[in-house]
C-alpha cells in the first residue's frame, strides 16, 4: 500500500534536505505546476524550464514556508513569479507604452466552445508580456496595480496589454472561424 | 475604476472569465516527463558538491593571495634585518587615491599615492586643506555620469492626454543586440526603442535591417531626452527639424511612427489609432 505524506511532513523532510522528501513533494505537484507553467510560456521546453527552476527556487526557499497558507497555493506563486522572471529575462529591451486600452468587446462566451487544448494554445501564441498581464489578471485575479508592481510597469501599461491580449485573442478565433468556413 | 467597470461590464465580469477558465482547466495536470525529475534530481544534488567546491577554491586563493602579498611587502629587505618602524607608521597612513588628486594643485607637503609614504600625519583631515578638498569634490563631480539626472523610472510624463510611461530595463537590456533580433524576441508591439547607433553614417536615414544596434538604459538619458517621448513634443521637433525627426502616418497598419535622433541616441515612437469598431453586422 502507498504511504501518503501529509504536506507538512513533506515541507519538514525537505527543510531538512531530505531527497525522498523533495521527491515526493515534486511527484504530487509536479503536473499541476506544470500546467501553469504552460500558460505562462510559449511551448513545452519553456514550461519544463520555469518548471524546474521553479522547483529549485521551491527546495531552496522552503525554509521560508511558514504554513499559514495551503502548500500548493505557495508552490504555484512560485511558479508564476518564476514565469514572470524568464519572461524578465528575454525581455532585452524597453518599451515606452502611450497607447490607450481600447476595448475590443471580446466576451468569455467566445472561448466557451473551445477545448481546453485550443485555448491553451491561443494563449501560449500570445506575445510574452500580453500572455503574462493576462494570465495575471484573469486566472490569477491580480488587479492591475498589483501587476504593474509585479513587472515593474505602469497600471495603465497593464490594462493596455490586458485589452491588446484580448484583441489578438479575438483577431485568432475570427481567423479560425473563417478557415473553419472556407 | 470607472474605466474598468466600463471594460468589465462590456467582456463579461472578472467572476465570468476567472470561472470559464478555471473550469477549462481543472484537472489539466500535463505530464512533463521523466527526464525533468532525473536533471532536477541532479541539480539539487550538485549544489552543495558545488558549494563546498567553491569554498575550496576560495580558500585556496585567499592563502595564495596572502603568501603573495607577505612576499612582495618583504622585498628590498632583508629576511635577517626586522622591518624599520619608521617605514611600518608610513604605510599607515592612507594615501589620497590618484583619481582624486589634481596634480596640478598638489601643494609640495601633501601627500602623493606613490611607493614614498606621505610625510603627514594620518589625523589630518582633508577639510583642513581647502584646495585639495576643492580637487577632490570637483574629480567626484566629474565622476557622476550624467549629473543633475531625473531617475526616469519615478517619472510619469504626460502630454495632450497622452500618457507615456517609461517602464526601466531589465539589466540584461544593455547588451549587444542586432534590430532583427530585437524585432524578433518582442512581446508585443515595438512602441519605443532607444538606441545608441554605432554603424550608422550622421545624416542617413534610419534603417532597421543589418544595423548593429546597442540599448541603452533609460534611465541614463537626461530630462531633455525623455521629454521627447511625448507626442506633443515629437510633433514640434518634426516641424522644426523635419531632418532630425519625422513622423509617418502608416494607415494601413493603423499607426503614425515617429522617429527622432538626438546625437547618437536613435527614438522611434509609435503611436496606435484607435481602432474603428464595424462588427455591427
Amino acid at each position: 500500500m502507498k504511504h501518503e505524506y501529509l504536506d507538512g511532513d513533506l515541507v519538514e523532510g525537505c527543510q531538512a534536505g531530505n531527497a525522498a522528501a523533495q521527491q515526493a513533494l515534486y511527484h504530487r505537484y509536479h503536473r499541476k505546476m506544470y500546467g501553469v507553467c504552460l500558460r505562462y510560456t510559449s511551448d513545452r521546453d519553456d514550461a519544463q524550464d520555469v518548471l524546474q527552476e521553479g522547483f529549485i527556487k521551491v527546495f531552496s526557499k522552503i525554509g521560508n514556508f511558514a504554513g499559514r497558507g495551503s502548500l500548493e497555493g505557495w508552490i504555484r506563486r512560485i511558479m508564476v513569479h518564476q514565469a514572470i522572471e524568464h519572461y524578465r529575462k528575454r525581455s532585452r529591451y524597453f518599451m515606452v507604452d502611450i497607447d490607450e486600452a481600447y476595448d475590443v468587446g471580446l466576451a468569455p462566451s467566445t472561448l466557451e466552445a473551445l477545448s481546453r487544448e485550443e485555448i491553451l494554445a491561443l494563449v501560449q501564441s500570445l506575445p510574452p508580456g500580453y500572455r503574462t498581464v493576462f494570465n495575471l489578471y484573469v486566472v490569477e485575479g491580480y488587479s492591475h496595480e498589483e501587476i504593474g508592481e509585479l513587472l515593474n510597469i505602469a497600471a495603465g501599461t497593464s490594462k493596455s496589454q490586458l485589452s491588446r491580449a484580448k484583441s489578438l485573442l479575438r483577431e485568432m478565433i475570427d481567423s479560425r472561424k473563417q478557415r473553419e468556413a472556407v | 475604476m470607472a474605466r474598468i467597470n466600463k471594460w468589465v461590464n462590456k467582456t463579461g465580469t472578472m467572476d465570468e472569465w476567472k470561472g470559464l477558465l478555471t473550469e477549462k482547466f481543472e484537472g489539466f495536470e500535463p505530464d512533463p516527463g521523466k527526464d525533468l525529475w532525473m536533471s532536477l534530481e541532479e541539480r539539487l544534488d550538485s549544489g552543495p558538491k558545488k558549494k563546498r567546491a567553491f569554498w575550496l577554491w576560495s580558500a585556496g586563493l585567499a592563502v595564495a593571495a596572502a603568501i603573495a602579498l607577505l612576499l612582495m611587502w618583504r622585498i628590498g629587505v632583508p629576511a635577517s634585518q626586522p622591518v624599520p618602524k619608521e617605514r611600518l607608521t608610513k604605510r599607515e597612513v592612507p594615501a589620497v587615491p590618484p583619481r582624486m588628486v589634481n596634480p596640478g594643485t598638489v601643494s609640495p607637503t601633501l601627500p602623493t599615492a606613490t611607493n614614498e609614504a606621505p610625510e603627514i600625519p594620518s589625523s589630518t583631515p582633508l577639510k583642513e586643506h581647502p584646495s585639495e578638498l576643492a580637487s577632490v569634490q570637483e574629480n567626484l563631480a566629474a565622476q557622476d555620469p550624467l549629473p543633475g539626472t531625473i531617475p526616469v523610472r519615478q517619472m510619469e510624463i504626460q502630454a495632450s492626454g497622452v500618457e507615456a510611461v517609461l517602464v526601466p530595463p531589465a539589466p540584461e537590456s544593455l547588451a549587444e543586440v542586432s534590430a532583427p533580433s530585437l524585432e524578433g524576441t518582442v512581446p508585443g508591439p515595438l512602441e519605443a526603442v532607444a538606441m545608441v547607433d554605432e554603424t550608422r553614417e550622421p545624416g542617413v536615414e534610419q534603417v532597421f535591417e543589418n544595423r548593429k544596434a546597442r540599448q541603452i538604459r533609460l534611465e541614463d538619458l537626461n530630462l531633455e531626452d525623455v521629454l521627447v517621448f511625448t507626442a506633443k513634443e515629437l510633433d514640434k521637433r518634426v516641424s522644426d527639424n523635419p531632418i532630425q525627426a519625422k513622423k509617418e502616418h502608416q494607415p494601413d497598419q493603423g499607426r503614425t511612427t515617429f522617429s527622432l535622433r538626438i546625437g547618437s541616441l536613435s527614438i522611434v515612437k509609435k503611436k496606435y489609432e484607435k481602432p474603428v469598431k464595424n462588427d455591427k453586422t
